[in-house]
């Protein structure tokens, strides 16, 4: 909401600085955004009458003027405006004044020439968009008269950012009663003067959903001039509402609005077809806004209509076949209130939003309406003649009065400070509230505009608001000391967040809506959750896993030069099962390009590999239960990628990225990804001691010769599975092919270890153990010792 | 007996001629050897008068334990030298740099979401989440938003296609959803990402948020302010911190309040704040006579924008490593 403050003073003579009005109202919940100064920084220029002007002797295009403005010598000043004339009244700067744009006015020589000023155009004043020549000011304007004074720029523009609650404070008057209960000046409302001994009005008015519409009042203005002019003080204080004059009926119309709050509509009456009806639209209806917008009426919209069809969109915009033009002379003022549920979110489906909506989306009191409509037809008659003819009224006024049981004791209670019962009531009272005390508490009635106010919690916030939260004091809670649950194993999440920048990978948040096509390429297929409104095609789609948007941020970077990228992301991901219902899987991924190690001297250095990934993984999740396998997912090199299980759960995807898709988006080489789902992690477990047994360890390193295709892991698994007398440990410390081994076969170093609890071991003991291992990878891997 | 001392000048030169261990194992064995000087002086003892002989034969023992006593010097000298020059071989630069891994780190936010839910955790706060997709009732129904509520405007909302279904604007289901299955007291913070149709510098159309939640049977606003000044004041480290309480409107609490605190010569808005409204409690089955307590709300990201000099909020979520690597260790 924004207004002039000169405005609100001329309702409500605060002695209030412009500092200290904008202050009070802030705290007093009314957010002041800004303040801006109409004037814009404008001093020291005043009116100037043009006596005389002749050629600049050394420049064609410049005048030489002498100015009276005022003072005892009239100012010489070189001016380049073609439209400088003898006679005219110009905004005339003096020396040292200054203008909007910052620039302050010297004493010069111009081409020679003394000036002793400038004379501006509207625009050099801030004023209009004029730049065209100098600006003629009215005749009659008094000669050395500060501008700011003959334009009313000594104002300020008051923005609010007001709360949804409060559309009583969308009017000058609202403001104004807020201001009076801040500040205890009393204001002055406007006069309204309601005539009496009307016509009857030979419109008939009916209403469909007294819900939608509580209260419709109809006036009939006979004969009105609409091409009379706006005051230029209306013009201006709409101006600076940010409210552009049009027609003065229509700018009269919404002065009042801005002025008591109430919306109002003018219809020109001789363009009406038959009687009034308000009524929800119907399929195939279709009404063209004022706006010039052709609307397509759905059933859920409310409309003024007549025997032509809708004629308005009741609450929000009047219709053009309506409208009131040069033309008109008699008018239909329609006053109404129409219910929050009846425009609510309707700016959404409309896509634009407008005065009347935006207060009645936060309600408008149908008991002001009445005085409005007559403000209204007062402010007319006075400015476009015309003559009141009749009113017709459908529904009523609320009488509905709230009546709040107020317990003075909750005060203390809810908000820890002491205030007196007396100071209570005189805050409620400031606040046009009815109050009587009764037994143990007192009764409060709140004004019929104010619908917010329905709980005892809705006055105690009215006491801390008016006497001021900085009143209050700052303590700390009393409660009882506990102590806070805290397992010695940090949840996975933390864990694995907590390892993998150990390991060097930097965490990176992405927006959790994706790109549909970077969805298809690693996402899930056919699971995500689309949005119904996305700010963007880029944003269409909920993720179902981290991959795409890791990768996009890969690329970023790679395009800025950064070569070596290790980065990872935590967060929830959806997708939608075959139900109909939506996971929300909390999940952990990352990606690796580049080198192992960053650039340096001492270290022998190539590119990340599957290998190096698996490691990380194998290390952060360090479980005895964790397994690989050979998996398959469409993002992945098919080669090149395996499936994390824990027993027999999935728990992750670890790979190459295709190349496919690296190319596709310009990922470079080898890109290694892998992700985990978190949820499917079992709890960690705390250390659990086992003796262990203080004797020598035996190593026997053996070389087994398989099939190349045998999976190792399936060795190493297989070995460390198979209880075999003394053996606690395998390690494999080479793969070689090639020259000594068959075509087709692979030979495999193992280093098995073995120890007993009791005693030393013998070479027969050992020798034992290591031929029950070489018997059972012969049986079940088909392998044979290399000697 | 000039023969005596003659002999240990010249196996004192003689030792301090080599240069290395088996040099001077040679030359042992001219003086102590068994074709050494001292073997030909004692066979030379047998020829002389037995009045001469033990004053010679002590001589020539006191001759030997010299040799001797020359050339274990003499061996330590060698090892200690052999010694000095294989380390000074030895040498490294040592102001080359260290053989290393590169540095990771936690992403602003996240590091601030750690220290905010640690320091509330101090004050008996446990954290609490809960879902991002979130239906009509919790996340405004419950929360004294029921539909057509003009503030619902406030929060321009994602809507899921085909469904009831939306995108958290706020963490605050997860305190209903907590209040349903826990009762009072209950002390939580609730973090996470919320989501809204807004996109420019200063706003993300997904960003991160924290609130409060305390209910009890006496908690009131002054505990309140207490609270989030408290907080803030351990957050920015700044004991001189100022924070100014503003009347405003949410309708999930009764009394309502922006909260400022002092940022370079003004205020700064940084938060929501008020006690919960009744209608919530009610919701939750939670006696408004017994109980009562209050909630806010803060930007995670504008925190963590103001601690560490962040100017834009888009940086955030560009995730350029240049930018994110400031932040890492």
């Amino acid at each position: 909401m924004k207004f002039s403050e000169n405005w609100l003073r001329s309702v409500c003579p605060t002695s209030l600085t412009t500092e200290e009005l904008s202050n009070a109202l802030t705290m007093a919940g009314l957010e002041v955004e800004s303040v801006e100064s109409v004037a814009n920084g404008l001093e020291g220029v005043v009116v100037g009458l043009i006596t005389d002007t002749r050629p600049h002797p050394n420049a064609e295009r410049l005048k030489i003027c002498d100015v009276d403005v005022g003072l005892p010598d009239q100012l010489q000043i070189v001016c380049g405006a073609p439209n400088a004339s003898p006679g005219m009244k110009v905004p005339t700067a003096l020396v040292n004044a200054r203008l909007p744009n910052g620039l302050v006015i010297k004493k010069a020589k111009l081409r020679g020439e003394l000036s002793q000023g400038m004379l501006c155009s509207a625009s050099e004043l801030g004023i209009s968009e004029d730049a065209a020549g100098l600006m003629r000011l009215d005749q009659d304007s008094a000669i050395g008269l500060d501008i700011r004074e003959a334009f009313d720029l000594n104002d300020n523009i008051f923005e609010l950012k007001l709360t949804a609650n409060r559309g009583d404070c969308l009017s000058i008057v609202g403001i104004a009663r807020e201001l009076q209960a801040i500040d205890g000046v009393a204001a002055q409302y406007p006069k309204v003067d309601e005539l009496t001994g009307l016509s009857p009005e030979p419109l008939s008015v009916a209403v469909d959903d007294e819900n939608a519409c509580p209260l419709y009042l109809g006036l009939s203005i006979k004969g009105v001039n609409a091409n009379s002019k706006t005051p230029e003080h209306i013009l201006r204080k709409l101006e600076r509402s940010g409210v552009r004059g049009i027609s003065p009926i229509v700018d009269l119309t919404n002065y009042v609005m801005l002025e008591l709050g109430q919306p109002m509509h003018a219809f020109d009456k001789d363009k009406l077809k038959g009687n009034i009806v308000v009524r929800s639209g119907q399929k195939g209806e279709t009404l063209e806004l004022l706006n010039g917008q052709s609307l397509v009426i759905t059933e859920n919209m409310l409309l003024i209509t007549d025997d032509s069809g809708p004629i308005a969109l009741a609450g929000i915009m009047g219709g053009a076949s309506t409208a009131v033009d040069e033309s008109t002379t008699n008018i239909f003022l329609e006053a109404a209130v129409f219910s929050t549920q009846s425009v609510a979110g309707k700016w959404r489906t409309l896509g634009f939003s407008t005065d009347a909506l935006h207060r009645f989306e936060r309600g408008v009191d149908s008991n002001g309406t009445k005085k409005a409509l007559w403000r209204l037809a007062n402010l007319i008659t006075e400015i476009c003649g015309g003559k009141v003819e009749s009113l017709i009224k459908t529904g009523a006024s609320s009488d509905k009065k709230k009546t709040i049981v107020f317990r003075p004791e909750r005060v203390n209670r809810l908000i820890g400070i002491e205030v007196t019962i007396d100071r209570m009531k005189q805050i409620f009272e400031l606040l046009d509230m009815t109050v009587f005390s009764e037994e143990g508490y007192l009764s409060v009635t709140p004004p019929s505009y104010r619908f917010d106010l329905e709980l005892e919690e809705d006055l105690i916030e009215e006491i801390i608001r008016i006497e001021g939260f900085e009143k209050l004091p700052s303590t700390l809670p009393i409660s009882k000391v506990s102590m806070m649950t805290r397992p010695e194993e940090a949840g996975w999440n933390e864990k694995l967040k907590f390892g993998l920048t150990r390991r060097g990978y930097q965490e990176v948040i992405t927006y959790s809506f994706v790109d549909h096509s970077l969805e298809n390429d690693f996402g899930l297929k056919n699971k995500a959750v689309s949005l119904l409104n996305p700010i963007a095609e880029q944003y269409a789609v909920m993720r179902t896993n981290l991959l795409g948007s890791l990768a996009l941020v890969v690329q970023r970077n790679l395009s800025h030069r950064i070569d070596r990228i290790r980065i990872f992301e935590a967060s929830l991901c959806f997708n939608r099962d075959d139900s109909g219902f939506i996971n929300q899987t909390n999940k952990i991924a990352g990606i690796v390009t580049g080198a192992v190690f960053p650039e340096q001297w001492g270290q022998i250095n190539r590119e990340v590999d599957f290998f190096d990934v698996k490691g990380d993984l194998e290390r952060l999740l360090n479980r005895e239960d964790i397994t690989f396998s050979v998996g398959q997912h469409d993002s992945f090199h098919p080669g090149k990628v395996a499936s994390i299980l824990i027993g027999d759960v999935t728990l992750g995807i670890v790979g190459e990225l295709h190349p496919e898709l690296s190319q596709k988006y310009d990922l470079g080489a080898n890109v290694v990804a892998f992700e985990l789902n978190i949820d499917v992690l079992p709890e960690s477990s705390v250390p659990d001691y086992l003796a262990y047994s203080k004797l020598p360890v035996v190593r026997r390193d053996l070389a087994v010769e398989i099939d190349l295709n045998t999976e190792v892991g399936g060795i190493l698994n297989e070995i460390k599975e198979e209880t075999i007398q003394y053996l606690t440990g395998v390690t494999l410390f080479d793969i070689y092919t090639g020259e000594g081994v068959a075509d087709g076969k692979k030979s495999v170093a193992l280093a098995v270890m073995f120890q007993d609890k009791e005693k030393t071991l013998t070479d027969e003991e050992v020798e034992k153990s290591v031929s029950l291992v070489l018997e059972l990878l012969k049986q079940r891997f088909n392998a044979t010792q290399r000697i | 007996m000039q023969e005596l001392d003659k002999i240990i000048t010249e196996a004192k030169h003689a030792f301090q001629g080599a240069r290395t261990l088996p040099e001077l194992d040679q030359i042992k064995g001219q003086f102590l050897g068994k074709q050494g000087v001292l073997t030909d002086l004692r066979k030379g003892l047998a020829k002389v008068s037995a009045e001469e002989r033990p004053i010679l034969g002590a001589k020539f023992n006191n001759l030997k334990t010299e040799l001797e006593a020359l050339l274990e010097s003499r061996k330590n000298e060698i090892k200690a030298q052999a010694l000095k020059e294989r380390l000074d071989n030895e040498k490294i630069d040592v102001t080359l740099p260290g053989r290393k891994q590169s540095l990771g780190g936690l992403h602003p936010v996240t590091r601030t979401l750690n220290r905010v839910t640690d320091l509330f955790s101090t004050m008996g706060f446990s954290v609490a989440s809960g879902p991002e997709i979130e239906d009509d009732y919790y996340n405004f129904t419950s929360l004294n938003q029921p539909e057509d509520h003009p503030a619902r405007s406030m929060h321009d909302t994602f809507y899921l296609e085909g469904e009831q279904q939306l995108l958290r604007t706020h963490t605050s289901p997860i305190q209903i959803r907590y209040m349903e299955n826990n009762k009072p007291p209950i002390r939580i913070v609730s973090p996470g990402r919320v989501y809204r149709v807004d996109s420019d510098a200063t706003h993300s159309p997904m960003f991160h948020q924290i609130e409060g939640l305390w209910i009890d049977d006496r908690a009131t606003f002054a505990d309140l302010k207490g609270t989030v000044r408290e907080f803030l004041r351990r957050f920015f480290e700044k004991e001189d911190l100022e924070v100014r309480f503003r009347p405003s409107y949410f309708p999930f609490t009764e009394p309502s309040a922006e909260i400022d605190m002092t940022f370079k010569d003004g205020w700064l808005e940084i938060g929501g704040c008020g006690m919960v409204h009744p209608k919530v409690l009610n919701n939750v089955n939670i006696d408004t006579e017994c109980y009562q307590g209050f909630a806010f709300g803060m930007g995670l990201d504008r925190l963590a924008m103001l601690r560490y000099g962040v100017t834009d909020l888009r940086l955030f979520f560009e995730n350029d490593l240049r930018f994110l690597s400031q932040f890492s260790g």
